[in-house]
Formats: structure tokens, sequence, C-alpha cells
């Protein structure tokens, strides 16, 4: 029980440090499925999946915010808590924002259209989240890198407009979501790694 | 005159510092091969060399202006957080020269792996059509097309940077790039500037000089401002009030970076 409540201060603590963007994020996504459940019904389906995969790349980009708002990583160098960790629990920070953003985004097209149940609500928040994780770990696999934001947007929005016009159009979603979570799964892994050399975490310091 | 050299001047050197850092680089690479794969698609070679080359442009607008707005959304806040931009209030350099150079000489480097493809899509098409003349066509088309989008969204995200987060910017600009080029009101009424002169959606020059079919250029919300694509007059008309809208946002970007 300790253990969890000492969980749940370390990540409010961090929340804290990640800016507003985390907070945003679930107010869009219930901004969104209020939007799409004020459609006719024709346009509604069309538009719920581009409504999430908008979501999971605003998620991705408040990764990006995140990760450039890390200041004095040198300080964070002599702390016992090594810097991957240190991401790793924002990461979680925007990843429990991110799933609130998906289910809001959900329950306020229930409550808008009716025509989903509490499990239409987890199953939104499922695919945005799949989205999400491997639009961040490109984010996170770019900055960890390059040291640069405005290249890991780039790269992610590039990404992003690939998956949703070509990708997620196409691929059936069954296959899609699990696809997209080990993808992104391994970019974060990857990104969190290289980020276990302190040069490369003075390198961005310097920046 | 002075004004045109300093922006020269301005341009030349934040053009090499875009080559330099890599951040231009990553964003637009990946989304001029993007545009490849859309570009391609459109190019069956049944038609002549001039209407493909209309068409290709036509598409490159779906996804290359995007990509050019999220790279370039942070040009004009940099210079105060590198603190370049005191530097520069030191030199005797006019205000308005200087933002039109710092997004031009970025803009310059973004569109060079566009200009690639453009050049290697002209090539497809002339071997398609077997007309020599076709490169020279998809050069003039990403000219009087794809160029004014990528001013104008251009402007608009380096505008939204500096007013809001330039991470709110990059992702308020894809939308709105949808909204007002793509948007279908007969779907879902709200109100947009599709089909008006207004837009860069590229129909009104694609139509007047590459003899293309427009989708919504001629039935946007109001009559007046969306003419019925006429040849060059309404091609004109168009590539004015683009030029004029992005006079007007870089105005206003210069008037926030004087404060």
């Amino acid at each position: 029980m300790t253990s969890l409540s000492a969980t749940i201060a370390l990540l409010w603590h961090e929340s804290r440090r990640c800016g507003l963007a985390v907070w945003a994020l679930p107010v869009a996504g219930a901004a969104v499925g209020g939007a799409v459940s004020g459609l006719p019904s024709v346009a509604r389906s069309a538009l719920l999946l581009a409504s999430y995969s908008a979501l999971a790349c605003l998620a991705a980009l408040c990764v990006v915010a995140v990760l450039g708002r890390a200041r004095m990583l040198e300080l964070h160098l002599s702390l016992p808590v090594p810097v991957p960790v240190l991401v790793a629990r924002r990461l979680a920070v925007v990843a429990v924002s991110t799933a609130v953003a998906g289910a809001a985004g959900s329950l306020a097209l229930v409550f808008g259209a009716g025509t989903e149940g509490a499990l239409g609500a987890a199953a939104g928040a499922g695919t945005v989240l799949c989205t999400a994780a491997l639009l961040s770990g490109v984010a996170l696999w770019t900055w960890a890198r390059w040291h640069s934001a405005a290249a890991a947007s780039g790269a992610l929005i590039a990404v992003w407009l690939g998956y949703a016009l070509f990708w997620a159009a196409n691929i059936p979603p069954g296959v899609n979501r699990p696809v997209c979570a080990v993808m992104g799964a391994l970019l974060i892994w990857r990104g969190l790694r290289s980020l276990t050399d302190p040069d490369r975490v003075l390198a961005k310091e310097e920046r | 005159m002075k004004g045109i050299a300093v922006a020269a001047a301005v341009v030349r050197y934040e053009a090499r510092m875009a080559a330099r850092s890599r951040a231009v680089w990553i964003g637009m690479v990946p989304v001029s091969l993007l545009g490849a794969v859309f570009g391609f698609a459109t190019l069956t070679g049944q038609e002549s060399a001039r209407l493909n080359a209309g068409a290709m442009a036509e598409t490159l607008l779906v996804i290359v202006p995007i990509g050019v707005a999220a790279v370039l959304a942070d040009r004009l806040r940099r210079s105060r957080t590198t603190g370049l931009g005191e530097l520069l209030d030191t030199m005797p350099l006019n205000g308005a020269a200087c933002t039109v150079g710092a997004l031009g000489g970025a803009l310059a480097v973004a569109l060079a792996p566009v200009l690639a493809l453009v050049a290697v899509l002209g090539a497809v098409i002339a071997v398609r059509t077997g007309d020599p003349v076709a490169p020279v066509w998809a050069l003039l088309a990403f000219l009087l097309v794809v160029l004014p989008a990528c001013v104008w969204t251009a402007a608009l995200a380096a505008l939204l940077g500096l007013a809001l987060s330039v991470t709110l910017a990059r992702f308020l600009v894809i939308p709105l790039w949808y909204w007002a080029v793509y948007w279908n009101y007969t779907l879902w009424w709200v109100p947009t500037p599709v089909g008006t002169v207004l837009v860069p959606s590229g129909e009104y020059p694609a139509q007047a000089w590459f003899g293309t079919t427009p989708v919504w250029a001629g039935y946007g919300q109001l009559d007046w401002l969306s003419p019925a694509p006429a040849g060059a007059a309404t091609g004109l008309a168009n590539l004015a009030c683009v030029l004029l809208g992005t006079a007007l946002m870089v105005g206003c970007a210069r008037l926030m970076r004087k404060r």
C-alpha cells in the first residue's frame, strides 16, 4: 500500500514538472469526443478514427513538450536516479494523461451520441494509447538521438501523416494496434537506452 | 533597396543555419518521401505532361505544407531563446526585412527536399508521357501551386508559434490546414474558407495554367469570394490573396517580435 501511495506521490511530483500540456490533453480528448458526437452519423464513424489518431499525435507532441522542458540534466546525472528512469517516469505521466484523454473522448461520445457503452470508452483509450506509443517512440528516439525538440516534432508529424493516410486507412485495427504498441515500445526502449550514455545527455545540456 | 539587401543577407545566414542544424532535414526528408508516394500515385501518363504536373502539385499539397509548417513553427521564436535576437537588435537591420529573411531562409532549406522530389517526379512524367519539357512543367507547378501554399503555412505556423507555445502551434496547423483547404462542409456545415480565393488550395492556379479540374474552387460558402475558376484572372487573384494573407501574417509576427 505504501509503495502504491509512494508511486502516486512520485507521479504527482513528476506531473508538475511536465508543464501544462499534460493537463490540457484530457480536456482536448473530451472536446474532440464532444465535437464528433455532434456530427451526423454518416460522418461520425469516419471522423472517429481520424480524431483518435489526432489525439495520439497531440499526446506525442505533449511528449516532445515534456522532453523539451527537461532542465539541469547535468545535475540529474549526479543523482542516484538515472536519467532514463526520470524520462520514463515523465512518459508514464503522459501515458496516464493520454489514457484519460482517450477515455474522456469516448465518454463524451457516449453521452453525446449514445452509440457505445463503457467498452467503447476502454477501446477508445486503447486505440489512442497504442498509436500514441508509436508516435511517442518516434519522438523520444529522435530527441535522444539528435538532441532536438524541433527534429523530434518534425519526424513525429511526418510519421503521423504516413500512419493516418496510409497505414491506419488500410490495415485492420486488430493488426494495427499490436504492431503500433510493439514498435512504440521498441523505439522507447532504444531511446531510453541511448540516454544511459552521460556524454549524450550532456550534449543536450549544451544546446 | 536597402531593405531587400538586408532581407537577402538574413536569408543567406538563416539558410546556412537551417542547413547545418539537422532539425529541418529530419522533418522534411520523411515528408518528401511520403509526398513521393502520393505524387507517384497521380502519374498515370495518360494525359498531357502539363496536366500531370498540375495534378501532381495539387496532390503534394495534402502533405507538404503541413511538414513545412511543423518544421518552421519555432523559426521566429528561436532567436529569442538562443539570444540571437538581442545580438540582431544591436545591428542596423530593418525589423520587417529581418522577419521575412528569417522565415525565407529556413523555408528555402525546408523546400530543398521537396524541389528534389518535384525534379524526380518531373523526370517520371517526361518518361511516361514522352514529353521532354515535362520537368519544366513540374517546376512551374512547384512555383505556382506548392510554393504559395508552403509560404502561407510557414507564415501561419511561425505566427502561431510566437503567439502560443511552439508545440501547440505545430499541432494546430494540421487541423487548420485541412479545415481551410479540404473541409467538406456539405457533410458537416461549419464556416470554412474552402473553395474561396483566400486560401492557397492551389486549385485556381492549377486550373488556370495546368488545366486540372478543381474540386472545391468556385463552390465556397460565399459566392462573391469564390468565383468560378476561369483561367489566368482567377489564378492571379488567388495568388494575390495568398500573398496578401502571408504579408498580413508576417506583419503581425513583426509587431509581436518588436514587443
